[in-house]
C-alpha cells in the first residue's frame, strides 16, 4: 500500500467518524415542504388581494362619486400586485439542482440577486407612490374637496404601508448585496 | 423510481457529512441537509436512469450546499463547543481523540477551495472518478487533476 493510499484510507476513516445523524432532519422534512408551498401561495394571495381590494375601493369610489377613493383604489392595484408577483417569480424560479454545475448555480444566483435588487428598487418607488398619494389626499382635504374623516383611515393605512415597504426594502437590500458579494467570491474560487 | 425515504436511508449520513464540509454550525448543517433533501425530492422525477442515483444525489447536494453558503453570508453563528464536550461517550478519552482527528479533517476540508473541496468529499464518500465527473460536470482527467491537488493541500494542512 502506498503513502497516498494510507493517507486516503485514514482520511476516509476520520471522515466517516463525524456525527452524521439525520433523524431530526427527516422528521422536519414534511413541514418544510408544506411551508415552501405555503410561502409561494402567500405571494400569489398578495396579488389576488391587491387586485380585489383595489377593485372594491374603485367600485366604492365610482358608486359614491368620490375621486379620492378612485385614486386610492387605482394606486393599490398599481402597487401591491406587481410586487407580490415579482416576489412569487423570484421564489419559484429555483436553479435546476440536478442539471446545473455548481458554477452554473452561482451564476444563476448572481443573476437572481440583480433581479432582487431591481425588486427592492421597485418596492421603494412604490413606497414613494404611496407617500405621494397620502400628500395628494391631504391637499384635497385641506382644499375642502374631500371629507376629512374618511381620509384619515385611508391615508394612515397607506402611510404605514409606505414606511413598512421602505424598511423592508432597506433590510432586504443589505442581505441581497451580501449574497451577491459572496456569490462573486465563490465563483472566483472556480477560476 | 426511488423515493425520498429510500434516498435518506441510503445517503442520509453521507449527505450530512457533505453538508458539514460547507457548514460548521450544527443547526445550520441540519437546515442544509433538509434543503438538500427537499431539492432531491423535487428533482427525483427527472432521474432517467435509477442506476445513476448516487451521482445524481451528490450533484444536487453540492449545488444546494453552494447556494446555501452564498445565502448564509453574514448570518450569526452559534457556538457548538458545549455540545461537543458534553457528548463524549462511554470511553471519553478515545472518543475525544477520534473526534479530534475527525474534526481536524473536516476543518481542513472546509478550508479547501470549493472545486477541491467538492472532489475530495466525493472521494471520501467512495465515488469513482466517473461518478465524481458526472456529479460535478467534469471530465475524468479534470477529476484526476483536482483530486491530486486537493489531496496535496489536505495533506499539507494536516501535517
Amino acid at each position: 500500500m502506498t503513502d497516498e493510499d494510507d493517507f486516503l484510507t485514514e482520511a476516509r476513516r476520520n471522515w466517516r467518524a463525524q456525527d452524521s445523524e439525520v433523524e431530526a432532519v427527516s422528521e422536519r422534512l414534511k413541514l418544510s415542504t408544506r411551508f415552501g408551498r405555503w410561502m409561494a401561495l402567500n405571494d400569489l394571495a398578495g396579488v389576488v388581494l391587491g387586485v380585489v381590494a383595489g377593485a372594491v375601493i374603485i367600485w366604492m369610489g365610482v358608486t359614491r362619486g368620490e375621486a379620492a377613493m378612485l385614486l386610492a383604489g387605482a394606486v393599490l392595484m398599481l402597487v401591491l400586485p406587481p410586487l407580490c408577483w415579482q416576489a412569487w417569480r423570484a421564489r419559484v424560479e429555483e436553479p435546476k439542482w440536478d442539471v446545473e454545475t455548481s458554477e452554473g448555480v452561482l451564476r444563476q444566483m448572481l443573476a437572481r440577486t440583480e433581479v432582487g435588487l431591481r425588486l427592492m428598487s421597485l418596492a421603494r418607488w412604490q413606497g414613494v407612490v404611496l407617500l405621494v398619494l397620502v400628500a395628494v389626499l391631504w391637499i384635497a382635504v385641506a382644499a375642502g374637496w374631500v371629507e376629512n374623516r374618511r381620509m384619515i383611515l385611508i391615508t394612515a393605512a397607506y402611510g404605514v404601508t409606505a414606511v413598512g415597504v421602505f424598511l423592508w426594502a432597506w433590510w432586504r437590500e443589505r442581505g441581497i448585496r451580501r449574497e451577491r458579494e459572496r456569490c462573486e467570491r465563490l465563483l472566483a474560487e472556480f477560476r | 423510481m426511488a423515493t425520498l425515504e429510500q434516498v435518506l436511508a441510503d445517503y442520509g449520513p453521507a449527505l450530512a457529512r457533505i453538508a458539514s464540509s460547507y457548514e460548521r454550525d450544527r443547526s445550520l448543517r441540519d437546515e442544509l441537509v433538509q434543503e438538500i433533501a427537499v431539492a432531491v425530492w423535487r428533482s427525483l422525477p427527472n432521474l432517467q436512469d435509477p442506476a445513476r442515483l448516487r451521482p445524481f444525489v451528490f450533484r444536487i447536494a453540492h449545488n444546494r450546499a453552494v447556494s446555501h453558503v452564498a445565502r448564509q453570508a453574514g448570518r450569526p453563528r452559534q457556538d457548538e463547543l458545549s455540545e461537543r464536550l458534553a457528548d463524549a461517550g462511554p470511553d471519553p478519552e478515545a472518543s475525544l481523540l477520534a473526534r479530534e482527528r475527525s474534526d481536524r479533517l473536516v476543518e481542513a476540508v472546509r478550508r479547501l477551495p470549493l472545486p477541491y473541496r467538492q472532489v475530495i468529499t466525493l472521494v471520501l464518500e467512495d465515488l469513482s472518478y466517473d461518478e465524481i465527473g458526472e456529479a460535478l460536470g467534469l471530465t475524468s482527467t479534470n477529476v484526476g487533476v483536482r483530486i491530486n491537488r486537493a489531496r496535496a493541500q489536505l495533506k499539507a494542512m494536516l501535517a
